[in-house]
């Protein structure tokens, strides 16, 4: 990731209500079975008043999330998880979803809220209220629990992405270390065969590179000495360019893998 | 005397408000009949193995939801281990002991309305049926055979119920509750049955509403797997909600009859392929089956947006409870009975849970999975393993079906409020 688009999401998801410091929360209009659409909505503006009290939270406003779920379209909202806060989703750019289904099943009322994040972290509170006789308020109160038991549940925001990172990218990093290492040894063992061929080189050139005697033992301990040269040469040479390829190997996955 | 169109208009509505908040305020109390009977007619009919089991389960499912259950049966062993305490409570299912009951029920009925309420009655049959020489429909009692004869006279005309909804899953039921126009040979009964509502016998009865299962192929009844008939399971999977097409917590009859379709269309054996015959009652022909918004001693578990495919509930007995395949865009909620253990199961995972008590609500987005495996065997055991419930059932089904049907549709999902 570059550090432009590391900028970008992090101007996105912090703040990106004007005045409002914390993380960005979409919540959408509640699923529901077996409700009314008006005790539906009851609920989810009870639950909206519950999420936007709440420290930390900068909830988008429910007529900027209508106006862009209205512009994708009614399949827009079977997204799921993670999915939903991708560029394309239903909450662009958020830090966090919430969902709810409103349901009104055995006379009473139910709420199932679930907070969803960008990394595709997710946990769920179910509630009840009676269907008669509810307390004014008791919708809000029980949403307020269930949201902050969901908010203060959820890992925090730059620690998770901390932590998965480190997660993710630990085993991939090690591949440009060890590279580097084998193509670091390999250039030392060369230039060390390399220094010994030189010398060898040199004791040919200079006299008898510690031969004695003549005749044929003189000429072989001579080759001998010549083949072990060459040897030498041939493998500092060999070292030096696995060496080489070895590094850059080594420097372009560790750059590659640069966050 | 004349009687001039304003006046005729001002009657109307004086009838109008005077008749609305009564029926605004009439309260649903609902009573359930059910007879079930392994045995056959006669000695060409092999004992069914599951018809008891049926029984017992129709009674799980309605006993929770009403105010007065009734299982007129003979639970063989098994089925009593499976059931402890059931068999304590229920009857031979003979005609005297059907007779005792539903006159009790009449009497507790007439009281309801006495009061103001409106009582609904679900009469159900599981066993063997049979077609007579004459074309009259039979089914089999412990002490003989009842006819479509004693079902009129006997069970709908002395009916004190509001209405009566009539589930009867025997070979040629169709033919317990019909009785004109040219007799339905084989399988394919649709035209046949579509030739046939203008029958008389039932017309005459307005306030019911008939759900029966028109195969005739025993084999196609049972299936071990499920300890069920499968066209009871598949109903009881519809009134747990699992037909349920537009979220408004009611099952309606076009719903039931669609659901069954969806979930029996993948069958390609022709021994293990279902047909129903549902007509809604004419009084009301959008009146509901099952109704999950009213109270009732049941757990609730929530299926919502994400979750799909093939899923059934089956219980710490091992009992399949409901079965569905599921779209992935719609929430969807099932009614089970309190008091056990259940498994949320698809193939090859699992996942547990529980009510604390009646009317909670579980969230089936929330469940823990793991990895699981079942069996079967069997020729038709495969297909039906395999081909049952198959295809998806959601709005798109539903419609495309009901579209062919002569019954009302159902108002599409709002599904979520998008206004400002």
């Amino acid at each position: 990731m570059s550090a432009l688009s590391l900028a970008l999401f992090l101007s996105l998801t912090q703040a990106a209500t004007a005045g409002c410091q914390g993380e960005k929360v979409v919540l959408l209009p509640f699923d529901t079975v077996a409700l009314s659409r008006a005790e539906t909505r009851a609920l989810e503006e009870a639950a909206r008043r519950a999420v936007a009290a709440t420290p930390g939270v900068c909830l988008e406003s429910r007529a900027d999330t209508v106006e862009r779920l209205r512009a994708l379209g009614p399949g827009a909202l079977a997204c799921e998880g993670s999915q939903c806060l991708g560029a394309r989703g239903v909450a662009p750019g958020a830090a966090w979803l919430v969902r709810g289904v409103a349901l009104g099943l055995g006379g009473g009322r139910s709420v199932v809220l679930s907070l969803v994040d960008s990394l595709g972290w997710e946990s769920r509170q179910t509630f009840q209220l009676p269907g008669v006789n509810a307390e004014p308020g008791e919708a809000e109160a029980k949403s307020r629990q269930s949201f902050k038991t969901l908010w203060t549940a959820r890992p925090s925001a730059r620690g998770a992405v901390a932590e998965r990172t480190a997660g993710v990218e630990k085993p991939a990093r090690v591949w440009p270390k060890v590279l580097l290492a084998a193509g670091g040894a390999a250039l030392a063992a060369g230039v060390g065969f390399g220094m010994a061929s030189r010398r060898a080189e040199s004791r040919l050139s200079a006299g008898n590179a510690g031969c004695a005697g003549d005749g044929e033992a003189f000429r072989a301990c001579l080759d001998g000495k010549l083949r072990d040269g060459r040897r030498q040469a041939h493998t500092a040479n060999v070292l030096l360019g696995a060496g080489a390829l070895l590094g850059a190997g080594g420097t372009f996955f560790l750059v590659w893998e640069l966050p | 005397m004349k009687f001039s169109p304003s006046a005729s208009l001002v009657t109307l509505w004086v009838f109008l408000l005077a008749t609305l908040p009564a029926s605004a305020a009439s309260e649903d109390v609902a009573y359930a009949l059910i007879v079930a009977h392994n045995g056959g007619l006669d000695r060409s009919q092999a004992p069914l193995r599951y018809a008891d089991d049926d029984g017992a389960r129709y009674h799980e499912l309605l006993a929770p939801r009403v105010k007065e259950a009734v299982l007129l049966s003979v639970l063989d062993e098994e089925t009593q281990v499976l059931h402890p305490g059931l068999a304590a409570k229920t009857r031979p299912p003979t005609r005297a002991a059907l007779k005792e009951a539903l006159t009790r029920l009449n009497a507790r009925m007439a009281e309801d309305r006495a009061r103001g309420a409106r009582p609904v009655l679900y009469f159900v049959f599981t066993g063997h049926g049979k077609r007579g020489a004459a074309g009259e429909g039979t089914v089999s009692l412990l002490d003989g055979p009842f006819t479509r004869t004693d079902l009129f006279e006997g069970v709908l005309a002395p009916s004190q119920a509001s209405f009566v909804h009539l589930i009867v899953d025997a070979c040629d039921s169709y033919y317990f509750v019909h009785s004109r126009g040219a007799l339905p040979v084989g399988p394919t009964q649709a035209a046949a049955v579509k030739g046939l509502l203008a029958m008389r016998e039932l017309e005459r009865y307005p306030q019911v509403g008939v759900v029966l299962s028109t195969s005739t192929e025993q084999e196609s009844h049972e299936w071990s797997a499920i300890r069920s008939g499968v066209f009871s399971h598949m109903v009881r999977s519809a009134l747990a909600g699992a037909a349920d097409v537009n979220a408004d917590g009611r099952v309606e009859y076009s719903e039931l009859h669609a659901f069954v379709a969806a979930a029996s269309q993948g069958v390609e054996d022709v021994r293990g392929r279902l047909a129903a015959f549902v007509r809604p009652p004419a009084l009301d022909r959008s009146a509901s089956l099952a109704n999950l918004g009213a109270r009732a001693a049941v757990g609730y578990l929530l299926m919502p947006r994400g979750v799909e495919g093939r899923l059934w509930v089956e219980d710490d007995r091992g009992l399949r409870v409901a079965e569905l395949h599921k779209e992935r865009e719609r929430s969807l909620v099932l009614a089970l009975p309190t008091g056990r253990g259940y498994f949320l199961r698809m193939a090859g995972r699992e996942a547990p849970f529980t009510f604390s008590r009646a009317g909670a609500v579980v969230d089936g987005g929330g469940l823990p999975w793991r990895e699981t495996a079942f069996a079967a065997r069997g020729a038709v055991q495969d297909a039906l393993r395999d081909k049952l419930f198959s295809v998806p059932f959601g709005s798109r089904f539903y419609r495309g079906y009901v579209a062919n049907l002569e019954l009302p549709p159902v108002a599409p999902e709002e599904g979520p409020d998008l206004s400002p």
